[in-house]
């Protein structure tokens, strides 16, 4: 990580393919998220299809029969989470951010990041090569819950849930090792002067990420390695009729799977306090409250997991403990939310584009955390368990993480990623539709689920009571298409402004961070022959001692 | 979007829409705050000529304090949500009340069959009285269920009622319910339990009791030849 790093020529395959650079690295994972959204939207588009239009062929596929509505609704989930989610939002901007806001050349363990990448790749090709083997791919829902996930018997799928469960061996370990970088790099590599109350909030939700992500992952690493015994050799650790529990793997499931929407929510919160900070020219509100609530909130987040299984014969009186802790896991949450509305108060807000996705990351996210109190009420879970009203509210805690987060984070470093600025009108034209069909999309399946619909059913047709739903089903399946539609603009802009984008500055919006003292784009080892030496916090906007709005981290640059 | 909610036929199931109603004004009345607040934000501190931000890091627990006195008051809300629903819940998942009735509900791929005691009241025995897709029920009467799976993982979903329950498989989960009116309602599969699971629905049948008795002896004869 030293200055022999830079100037020396790279080969293509070097440069762009086995690339030890953060910042290419950081680029693979964006662009292979996209490729693997364009799969998931691909698949969202055969549900709404299916759910809308029961029984009719959809375009562009055929018939959505059971068996493959059951498949896609799995592969959609599993493609989202850890192929989409994972590497646009944890993996992404860790590996693109935490190198050049800290001050660092380059991560701690270059060759580790490369592989990192490398594995989420190897798990992706393994996911989409599970839909032409033998027995089609996973059918029985991400939760995977055996024993239909656990034996051939119940679901007629062999190696495709053997690929299924290497896929995602694939994503956990290229999570821990990444996660396992980015931290020892944030801990190890920062800049001189850059203490720990002077890294920059995105630095440290992408580290609190990466902390839930290990914590949680380890239960359910092992209990993916059971049902991968129990698929491939017959072994009974989820059969009942070995002498199994199936109930095991739901906890074991859980409790990492309630941990990982923080490990999608976070990297959007922290990417949005920056730019928050950025745009409204003040300083982030309550940063050390903001950072006790998050430990806070990682601490809590462990605890919280059987929330999903009131319904699940687990043992009834446990619903209230776990209610408790639900309630105790919002007042952190609650605490940030305000945090962020106080940096807004008293602002001088410059409203550019990436402001603008933050603003519909909060107005959309805070629907979903309303919702939650629904659903985190097991009294209420009597009715709403497995209903959509359960899918309309994950989608409006993950999709505003994911999406609007995510491309807040892209349109505001974009102009560092490539040196270039995408078009703003274009943005500004994604950014209204996406807002536009994301609640024309779930917005209605809150009523639905409220209607009593179940998610999960091929046919809704053949339910009389759901007759009465059909016309907000395809209202929501005209704003789906009409949503995956619209990120073709992005793809568009995308495509422009990599090449043919007006060049964009060092500094484009007067911001502190250390990332903005780079060139754009940054060149191998980031900075020049000197590191910077930090002399202030990351949010001295606006301070009244200083002549301008702002006050850069370094000086020395 | 409450109105979509469909009716509610057992003695607990407006206890459950209570909570329901009361989250739902709650949480409503937050949503217009919140969304409200942040739009007033937006317009209120565009930015202006001339005018600067305000250095406020919020590093003082005099800035933080209404923040925190903020959650607090929201945390209170949060716990009497729980308190008024917890009653609910205790009544419907854990007290199991004297009941009139007790029908075994077995799942399995794809279909439910239910289990009524014969002669000798019990259930499990050569007499059982069994009935496929369709649970009929006397109004008004307390009816035990005991639900278990013969394969994967089901759930036993009675809209009307608000019942809901996982059917796990070897395992035998006990729960209750009661009808408030007699009709023809849902009984829905809410776990995915593999390909046909799509059209694994049944019928809540509720009659008065002598319509459910006549029944429950045609069943009877049906399989067992009345020979008894």
């Amino acid at each position: 990580m030293s200055q022999d790093h830079h100037e020396h020529k790279q080969s293509f395959l070097s440069h762009y393919i086995f690339s030890t650079d953060h910042k290419m690295i950081g680029k693979q994972f964006l662009l292979l998220s996209i490729v693997m959204a364009c799969f998931g939207g691909f698949m969202a588009y055969l549900i709404r299809w299916e759910v809308a239009y029961p029984n009719v062929p959809a375009p562009f596929f055929g018939l959505v029969s059971p068996d493959k509505f059951n498949a896609i609704i799995t592969l959609h989930g599993t493609i989202m989470i850890f192929f989409v989610g994972m590497p646009f939002l944890a993996a992404f901007p860790s590996n693109f951010l935490i190198p050049l806001m800290i001050g660092a050349r380059d991560m701690a363990f270059p060759k580790l990041n490369m592989a990192s990448f490398w594995l989420t790749f190897a798990g992706a090709v393994f996911l989409i090569t599970s839909f032409f083997v033998p027995g089609g791919p996973v059918a029985g829902g991400w939760v995977g819950y055996p024993p239909l996930s656990a034996s051939s018997e119940f679901a007629g799928v062999k190696l495709g849930a053997v690929l299924w469960l290497l896929a995602l061996a694939m994503a956990f370990f290229s999570s821990s090792l990444g996660g396992l970088n980015y931290l020892v790099t944030a801990v190890t590599l920062r800049a001189p002067g850059m203490t720990y109350s002077r890294i920059p909030m995105t630095v440290w939700f992408l580290l609190g990420s990466a902390v839930t992500f290990f914590f949680s992952v380890g239960p359910l690493i092992a209990g993916a390695f059971m049902l991968l015994m129990d698929n491939v050799f017959g072994t009974g650790f989820f059969l009942p009729k070995k002498g199994g529990e199936p109930m095991l793997w739901e906890h074991l499931f859980w409790f990492f799977g309630h941990p990982e929407v923080y490990v999608l929510f976070f990297p959007a919160l922290g990417m949005g306090l920056d730019i928050l900070a950025t745009f409204t020219r003040k300083p982030i509100f309550g940063y050390k409250l903001i950072l006790g609530s998050t430990v806070a909130a990682i601490c809590l987040s462990f605890i919280v997991w059987a929330h999903h299984m009131f319904m699940s014969g687990l043992n009834p009186i446990l619903a209230t403990p776990f209610s408790i802790t639900t309630i105790l896991i919002s007042v952190p949450f609650a605490i940030i939310i305000f945090c962020m509305f106080a940096s807004i108060r008293h602002g001088a807000i410059r409203m550019e584009l990436p402001f603008l996705w933050m603003i519909g990351f909060l107005a959309t996210f805070l629907v979903g955390g309303l919702t939650g109190i629904f659903l985190g009420s097991a009294t209420a879970d009597i009715y709403l368990h497995g209903t959509y009203f359960v899918v309309a509210h994950f989608h409006y805690t993950l999709f505003p993480s994911v999406f609007f987060g995510g491309f807040a984070g892209v349109y505001y470093w974009f102009p560092k990623m490539y040196g270039r600025k995408l078009n703003e009108k274009l943005g500004l034209l994604h950014l209204a539709l996406t807002f536009l069909f994301f609640n024309g999309t779930f917005w209605p399946l809150f009523r639905v689920g409220i209607g009593g619909m179940i998610r999960r059913i091929a046919d809704p047709s053949f339910y009389p009571q759901y007759h009465q739903f059909a016309n907000w089903n395809i209202f929501a399946t005209i704003s789906a298409i009409s949503l995956i539609a619209t990120q073709m603009i992005f793809l568009w802009n995308l495509v422009l402004s990599i090449n043919h984008g007006p060049k964009a500055e060092k500094n484009p919006y007067d911001s502190n961070t250390l990332e903005w003292l780079a060139d754009s784009p940054p060149p191998h080892g980031n900075w020049g022959p000197t590191l910077p030496v930090v002399t202030v916090g990351p949010y001295e906007y606006s301070n009244p001692s200083e002549a301008k709005d702002w006050k850069s981290q370094a000086q020395n640059i | 979007m409450l109105d979509a909610l469909p009716q509610a036929i057992s003695s607990f199931a407006q206890n459950i829409d209570d909570v329901l109603k009361l989250i739902y004004y709650i949480t409503g009345f937050f949503f217009i705050l919140m969304e409200g607040y942040l739009v007033y934000l937006l317009v209120r501190y565009r930015r202006k000529d001339g005018v600067a931000a305000k250095y406020e890091p919020g590093d003082k627990w005099v800035h933080v304090q209404w923040i925190v006195i903020f959650c607090v008051i929201i945390t209170g809300i949060d716990f009497f949500i729980d308190f008024k629903g917890a009653k609910t819940w205790d009544r419907v998942k854990i007290e199991m009340p004297a009941t009139d009735l007790t029908v075994k509900v077995q799942a399995k791929q794809f279909d439910w069959t239910f289990f009524y005691p014969g002669k000798d009241g019990q259930i499990g025995t050569d007499d059982d009285i069994s009935s496929y897709r369709e649970l009929h029920v006397p109004v008004g009467k307390k009816i035990k269920i005991i639900m278990t799976s013969l394969d994967v993982i089901h759930d036993f979903f009675l809209p009307e009622v608000r019942l809901k329950q996982d059917v796990m498989p070897q395992r035998e989960i006990l729960g209750w319910f009661d009808t408030t009116q007699a009709g023809t309602f849902h009984l829905v599969c809410d776990e995915i339990c593999g390909f046909g699971h799509t059209r694994m629905a049944g019928v809540l049948q509720v009659d008065d009791e002598k319509t459910f008795e006549d029944w429950l002896a045609s069943k009877d004869k049906e399989e067992h030849g009345g020979a008894q």
